[in-house]
């Protein structure tokens, strides 16, 4: 036990004093987590909260179209800014400035739906038999009378969602001039019918909900990011355990413990040990931060699980994962430089197909089948089983005996491997 | 305590020849003992079997305590202080906090390594140097601080792999007038050096190695009218 508390004592000091290797573990996580979540917080607020910069330009100037902007002011989607621009003009003013959305609403836009709404009142009456039969067409020409340009910057199923809002609007307006002519026809007060009113009203509710069970209300950036790169930043530890292991292999100081009456797990253990309380610090750390903190800087508040002993096991076994695969990684390089190049490289792309970046499930097939064999994956499973599903024990024993396999299997090839050297009988 | 090196070989992993070949040896106890021939000859892979630190394919180490062979690891073990080529240390501690490890992994207690550490520094002059990080420290200071991690725990045997290499003359006659007090206490002394005017002063005997072969053993007068040489570096030059 002392010379495991030596040996501990000794890493403690050489992450001390390893400044470069100590902000890696604690300081860049800090910056990476905050830096994500703000990205991300960002572009969930240009969707969801801010509202949406549009270039107007209304070439029409009739009732019904100002009646139309009157209507996209008061949905108050839209901050609106209006010019007289032709569609050219407006594609410039787009190109060149940092509004991502322009409305063109042409000269024609009032007249073609009062006359799409007479073609349809008259079908309607002659169909109904108060009309004759006036020999008129009753096809609605198919004309523009809407452009909606967009930034190529935009992602298209953002810019998809805006022209649906854009032509519900539109359409809106003329359903409701329709009904207004209809009942003149019929001689019923168009006002008494309240068809504004009558349209809005729905007995058709639907209820936005998350599946999670947690405080917050709705998933935030914050729910997302912080375990995501938390995790990424516990297995990052690899540059430092395993650089650190490979340098102790190179400078002899490895072979000088070999030739003491001491066993090479006491030198393996000590590491293992402080790297699994600096892991822990470190997710700690990322938490309490993103708990208390981020609201101090825009950015949304983390909500722990009600159940920290799940949390808890979550952490030991994410540390004591990312520890067992950087002695993985250090015991079967041969120099520091291939510890820390591939230790680095291997746990970025672990991130990337094991969902820290984007959720797997929204990968290809075979990217999906490769998520399997990434430990982040399956501590990503645990942190969101908690914190965005709001998991029990019962949620977390399927990837949990996973990430046990692969520890016990991590620690089976450094076994192996010490053995090969015959290190481990002396 | 006696050595006996029995037929040992070894390879290592990839090479197409043997690094040790069918090598036998004897080392008496308390004596000074050079282990010389030129790069690749086997010299640092022999003190590394000897040291346990790697293992020979084949053949056997054994220690001999008076009549006995010592059969105990940890008591071997005890018994052998190794100071690599390498400097072995953490170069991002202090020399206190290098010993205090090592120390502890020799199973010495907080006070011997303690009054160890404060003998070996005053002898090595290296009193105003303790707070310092090691990586501050010349080569000279460097090698003594190798030397003095592995005389922590008073070793029987002292096995040093080229310790007086790269270093200025100061340091080099501090180490060698130490390891000449050590041996006049009884330790055996296990030296290699490609400086051979050192070896041939310092030692007493010699084994001369050549493609991990022992060519001869023995003190001075018969390795020379063996290889039929004025001094060990006209031997060295001709291999």
């Amino acid at each position: 036990m002392r010379k495991l508390k030596a040996g501990i004592a000794k890493e403690f000091l050489l992450l001390l004093n390893d400044k470069v290797g100590l902000g890696m573990m604690v300081f860049l996580p800090i910056l990476l987590v905050v830096i994500i979540t703000t990205i991300q917080n960002s572009a969930l607020n240009l969707v969801n909260n801010n509202q949406i910069e549009l270039i107007l330009s209304n070439q029409d100037k009739q009732a019904l179209s100002k009646d139309y902007v009157a209507s996209l002011k008061q949905s108050q989607l839209f901050n609106i800014v209006e010019e007289d621009f032709s569609i050219d003009e407006l594609n410039n003013a787009i190109n060149g400035s940092d509004t991502p959305f322009g409305l063109h609403i042409s000269e024609n836009f009032s007249a073609t739906i009062i006359e799409e709404n007479q073609i349809k009142t008259n079908s309607i009456l002659e169909s109904m038999g108060l009309e004759e039969s006036s020999g008129k067409k009753n096809v609605i020409d198919n004309k523009i009378t809407l452009t909606l340009i967009y930034s190529p910057i935009i992602q298209s199923n953002y810019a998809q969602s805006i022209e649906k809002m854009v032509f519900t609007l539109s359409k809106k307006l003329s359903t409701n001039l329709f009904l207004s002519e209809l009942s003149e026809l019929l001689e019923i007060d168009p006002s008494s019918l309240n068809i504004d009113q009558q349209l809005e009203q729905s007995n058709l509710l639907m209820q936005k909900a998350s599946v999670d069970k947690v405080e917050s209300s709705f998933p935030n950036a914050s729910q997302h990011n912080v375990p995501a790169w938390s995790i990424f930043a516990v297995f990052f530890m690899v540059v430092s355990l395993a650089g650190n292991f490979v340098k102790e292999k190179v400078n002899g100081s490895f072979d000088r413990v070999l030739t003491m009456p001491s066993s090479v797990w006491y030198l393996i253990g000590s590491k293992a040990i402080l790297f699994w309380i600096v892991s822990l610090f470190q997710v700690i750390l990322i938490f309490t931060i993103s708990r208390f903190l981020f609201q101090f800087i825009g950015l949304p508040t983390l909500y722990f699980p009600d159940n920290l002993l799940i949390f808890g096991w979550i952490i030991l076994l994410t540390g004591a994962t990312a520890v067992s695969y950087s002695l993985l990684i250090g015991v079967y390089s041969k120099t520091v430089e291939q510890a820390t190049g591939f230790g680095a490289i291997s746990v970025v792309i672990f991130a990337a197909i094991g969902g820290i970046w984007v959720p797997s499930f929204v990968m290809p097939p075979l990217l999906k089948l490769l998520s399997n064999i990434s430990p982040l994956h399956w501590c990503i499973e645990l942190f969101y089983s908690v914190f965005l599903k709001g998991g029990t024990f019962a949620n977390l024993i399927s990837p949990s005996l996973v990430l046990i396999g692969m520890n016990v299997v991590f620690f089976l090839l450094v076994y192996l491997k010490l053995r090969k050297l015959n290190i481990l009988s002396k | 305590m006696n050595i006996s090196v029995e037929n040992i070989s070894h390879t290592y992993k990839g090479a197409e020849r043997l690094s040790i070949n069918e090598l036998s040896l004897k080392i008496k106890s308390g004596t000074k003992h050079g282990i010389f021939g030129s790069n690749g000859a086997g010299k640092s892979t022999l003190i590394k079997i000897i040291c346990n630190v790697i293992s020979p394919t084949s053949g056997t180490v054994v220690f001999n305590k008076k009549d006995d062979s010592l059969n105990d690891v940890v008591e071997v073990k005890q018994s052998i202080g190794y100071v690599p080529q390498d400097f072995a240390f953490y170069e991002e501690l202090t020399l206190l906090q290098n010993a205090k490890y090592f120390g502890t992994m020799f199973n010495l207690t907080d006070i011997e390594i303690q009054e160890q550490y404060d003998s070996l520094v005053s002898v090595f002059g290296l009193k105003n140097d303790q707070k310092k990080k090691i990586s501050s420290f010349s080569g000279g200071m460097k090698r003594k601080v190798n030397l003095i991690l592995g005389l922590l725990h008073k070793p029987e045997i002292i096995i040093l792999d080229e310790p007086i290499v790269g270093i200025d003359v100061h340091s080099k006659n501090d180490i060698l007038n130490y390891l000449n007090e050590l041996h006049q206490m009884g330790k055996t002394i296990i030296y290699t050096s490609h400086q051979m005017n050192e070896s041939q002063s310092f030692c007493e005997n010699f084994t001369l190695l050549n493609d991990g072969k022992n060519i001869i053993t023995g003190n001075l007068e018969e390795v020379l009218l063996h290889q039929n040489k004025r001094n060990l570096e006209s031997i060295l030059l001709d291999q």
